[in-house]
């Protein structure tokens, strides 16, 4: 008899064991996932990645510097129907201290970064996709196909890969780009690895109302976020935070539209695209993230987010 | 006698093992093969393994996570940035690897200590 009564105890005692046990695993491995803070020496680690020098033979233009502007830069980056050029563009302001440069630069690795890899690979994929007939297959198709179009010319020597992509943002950063200093948060490489540096680096996202640095930051501030005591109080920490840093930053002034490079990245490399081709990103969220019954709460996030931009981030 | 206590040994074990896949089910575990049909002609998963080049296997596993997400009635709730989900490799290798953003093409790290040759 009790050894019938040492089994009913096991039946009970297992499964809370292995949920704990998996519960601190996973606990272990969240913790052990972000990377060490970026050292000093990994922008010049990949001094190779900074510029593109392997596709100046391939394709010689000649190459002007863009307009300082920020917001001029950002609108063309996001208009270019050649990203390879615009590449070519950047990285020679860039190579002279451009932060802004090193920042635009950075995106366009990370957007051509899949096609760049293998571009033969990336077009059979897409006809891979097209021929699973998920529920988006042709929006994702459409959207492979703009990138696709867009990153024509890289080719996997240009090394378009993560160490170049931090390579550049650490550079940006050091040189007061404020975007790049959240994209490396949200790589889990920030400049400091201090909870003070991390609440220091959201309340100044906040008061500079940079929608490229809303964006940046916005998966640090989602599911990311949970749990983190630092960032109490500061919108994070749950996937709906995210989507209000985004859609703040649509709000003031980042192209959300239809055929946006955020909607096609999240369509292409994301595989969530929306149903309806006309739908900008805004009406996309509120149609397919948030449930009806949370909207007033969404766009009270969204509104906070906004308002203190307006007033400053020190309230 | 012997087959009463066969059975009665299955029966644990049954239950054993439907707790523990509850359970396993309940912290949110989230294993993709990818010998499925749907991944495994993709360029960037059909010859990666744990041994592979790290931004391969992070593209494969970002493209991995787009097809499941694409699949899921809800896009924007699957596989957010900071969950977690192990990828089963075509050679049978597997690791753990954590969205970090869906927007990227390399938007998924593997995350260290958790490669499992097969």
């Amino acid at each position: 008899m009790p050894f019938a009564v040492s089994r009913k105890t096991w039946l009970l005692l297992a499964p809370a064991a292995l949920l704990l046990g998996v519960v601190g695993y996973r606990a272990v491995l969240l913790a052990a996932a972000p990377a060490l803070p970026v050292s000093a020496g990994a922008a010049a680690a990949t001094p190779a990645t900074v510029g593109v020098p392997a596709q100046d033979q391939r394709r010689p233009t000649s190459v002007q510097l863009l307009p300082a502007a920020s917001p001029d830069r950002r609108t063309a980056l996001e208009r270019s129907p050649d990203l390879y050029r615009t590449a070519q563009q950047l990285s020679a302001a860039a190579a002279q201290g451009d932060a802004d440069a090193s920042w635009l630069l950075s995106r366009i690795y990370d957007y051509c970064a899949g096609y760049a890899m293998n571009p033969a690979g990336y077009a059979a994929d897409t006809r891979a996709i097209d021929a699973a007939q998920l529920p988006t297959s042709g929006r994702m198709v459409d959207a492979r196909a703009r990138v696709g179009r867009r990153c024509a010319g890289f080719v996997p020597g240009d090394g378009l890969t993560r160490q170049a992509i931090v390579a550049q943002r650490v550079q940006a950063a050091r040189g007061g780009n404020l975007a790049a200093e959240a994209a490396l948060l949200t790589l889990g490489q920030p400049l400091q690895s201090s909870a003070g540096y991390k609440r220091d680096l959201v309340e100044r996202v906040r008061a500079s109302g940079d929608p490229d640095a809303y964006m940046a930051l916005a998966p640090a501030m989602g599911l990311a976020a949970s749990g983190d005591d630092s960032l109490d109080e500061r919108i994070a920490g749950t996937a709906f935070t995210e989507l209000a840093w985004q859609l703040a930053a649509c709000r003031l002034g980042l192209d959300c539209g239809p055929n946006s490079e955020l909607m096609t990245r999240y369509c292409a490399n994301g595989g969530i695209c929306s149903q309806d081709p006309t739908q900008d990103f805004s009406s996309f969220v509120y149609d397919a993230a948030v449930p009806r019954q949370g909207t007033d709460t969404m766009n009270e996030m969204v509104n906070r987010l906004v308002d203190t931009t307006a007033r400053g981030a020190g309230s | 006698m012997n087959y009463r206590r066969w059975l009665h040994g299955a029966k644990f074990w049954f239950w054993v093992l439907a707790l523990v896949a509850y359970s396993a089910a309940a912290a949110g575990l989230l294993l993709i093969d990818t010998a499925e049909q749907r991944y495994r002609g993709l360029s960037k998963v059909e010859l990666t393994t744990t041994h592979a080049d790290p931004d391969l296997r992070r593209a494969g596993a970002a493209q991995v996570a787009a097809i499941y997400r694409a699949r899921s009635g809800m896009p924007f709730s699957t596989l957010s940035p900071g969950s977690t989900f192990q990828i089963v490799w075509p050679d049978g290798s597997t690791e753990t690897v954590m969205i970090v953003s869906p927007t990227s093409t390399l938007g998924a790290e593997p995350v260290p200590g958790t490669q499992q040759a097969k």
